[in-house]
């Protein structure tokens, strides 16, 4: 049984289908980023950021506490390695798929963040627009790394979707009008569209209230 | 047999101790960052950074960058060095926890500070842009702290790859940086993972000791 703590438009969105996809018990917890963050969720989360995992074993005892969404996702892929969604221990396929995740963490998100959260960026109120001028280049040169390395595979993991593909998920559902279109990169716009075919990532994606816009 | 693409004190570091802590044959290629990457380069990572591992298998040649993602797998491949805990366990999670929250909100804000021109489309903004990133680098080695309060490592008394990977940014660290003075856990966590021989041995080569 999993508990995952979430927001609107948060990072969990691929840690939440991936959740689907897995067929194992879980429930999500709205946090309401308006207010402070609880004591509560402070001592699951020290940093107060969304998302958080807690893992509860049969019993309902918790055995693991995770945040950090892509941490969350390679636990998960650990727990349940029936689902294939990272490869075997040792192995090429798994190595790759931590490195796209670790590319995206570094490459990908702060890009977004530079849009969304000017003010982590700059010391200088008057400076967000120019952060987020910046953003739109810095998104699209890393699309354009992911489409490369998907390349005539139908997902970043391959024939098969791994985790490396539920990361990216949130990212496109974060993606904007203004942004350059993500159909403009070919490979990565059929990943996408592979995915959200999906019925869990759907069933996620009704929940979350989030269309995608190619 | 492994071949380590790097540059001195750079984010290759946390790699080259590893493969110093797995007691592997290893060769190092330096590259010159000084200059625009070479094609072949490129073919190894698309994004031009050191730390590149090429692990060469006989048949079967494997290329890994993103330091952290190779610091797995050198763990993954050579369990008995005992640098990262059995794959399912919650102490699994937790390494990646750790390098994931340490990937996000340490190294990139040292990189933001470094190259503060990527981050804004206004030359005149550089300088803010690299006052929050001290800010930023600030605010992580205090949460950072309190992880390690109880410590002395990451996962208590179990040395691991999240411990080595932090070593990395302590090097980065400036003067003209906020003090690391108040994070004692931290120093503590640091003096450990110095003092270990294969860490020496790294931190010798790059003249970062």
């Amino acid at each position: 049984m999993y508990t995952l703590y979430v927001s609107r438009n948060s990072a969990g969105m691929g840690a939440h289908a991936m959740l689907e996809e897995l067929g194992a018990p879980f429930e999500t917890v709205a946090i309401d980023t308006s207010k402070p963050r609880t004591p509560e969720y402070l001592a699951i989360n020290p940093t107060g950021r969304i998302p958080s995992l807690v893992e509860f074993d049969d019993a309902g005892s918790r055995v693991a506490v995770v945040f950090q969404s892509a941490a969350i996702l390679c636990h998960l892929a650990d727990r349940h390695p029936e689902a294939k969604f990272l490869g075997p221990v040792g192995g090429a396929a798994r190595a790759r798929s931590l490195q796209w995740l670790w590319f995206m963490a570094e490459a990908l998100q702060p890009a977004y963040l530079m849009h969304f959260h000017p003010d982590g960026f700059t010391a200088d109120p008057s400076g967000q627009a120019a952060i987020d001028a910046k953003a739109t280049d810095l998104i699209d040169a890393a699309w354009t790394i992911v489409d490369g390395a998907i390349g005539a595979g139908s997902y970043l993991g391959g024939m098969a979707p791994e985790i490396c593909d539920f990361y990216f998920l949130t990212f496109a559902l974060w993606h904007k009008a203004h942004h350059r279109p993500l159909a403009a990169h070919p490979n990565l716009a059929r990943a996408l569209r592979g995915m959200t075919a999906r019925p869990a990532v759907r069933r996620m994606m009704a929940a979350s209230g989030k269309t995608l816009q190619l | 047999m492994y071949q380590l693409y790097l540059t001195m004190r750079s984010a290759a570091m946390s790699t080259h101790a590893a493969l110093e802590e797995v007691g592997a044959k290893y060769e190092l290629r330096p590259v010159d960052l000084t200059k625009p990457r070479p094609a072949e380069f490129l073919l190894l990572n698309p994004q031009g950074k050191v730390p590149v591992l090429i692990h060469d298998l006989g048949g079967e040649r494997r290329v890994l960058f993103q330091s952290a993602a190779c610091l797995l797998y050198l763990a993954d491949q050579h369990p008995e060095a005992k640098l990262a805990p059995p794959v399912g366990s919650p102490a699994r999670a937790l390494v990646y926890q750790w390098l994931f929250y340490m990937a996000e909100s340490l190294q990139a804000p040292y990189i933001m500070y470094f190259y503060a021109d990527r981050y804004t489309a206004d030359p005149a903004g550089v300088a803010a842009v690299k006052a929050k990133a001290i800010d930023n680098i600030d605010t992580a080695w205090n949460h950072l702290d309190r992880a390690l309060a109880l410590g002395p490592h990451f996962l208590g008394k179990t040395y691991s790859v999240a411990d080595l990977y932090m070593l990395t940014f302590a090097v980065w660290h400036k003067p003209e940086m906020k003090t690391m003075t108040p994070y004692a856990h931290v120093a503590r966590n640091l003096a450990l993972v110095r003092a270990r021989p294969a860490v020496k041995r790294m931190l010798q080569a790059n003249e970062a000791a």
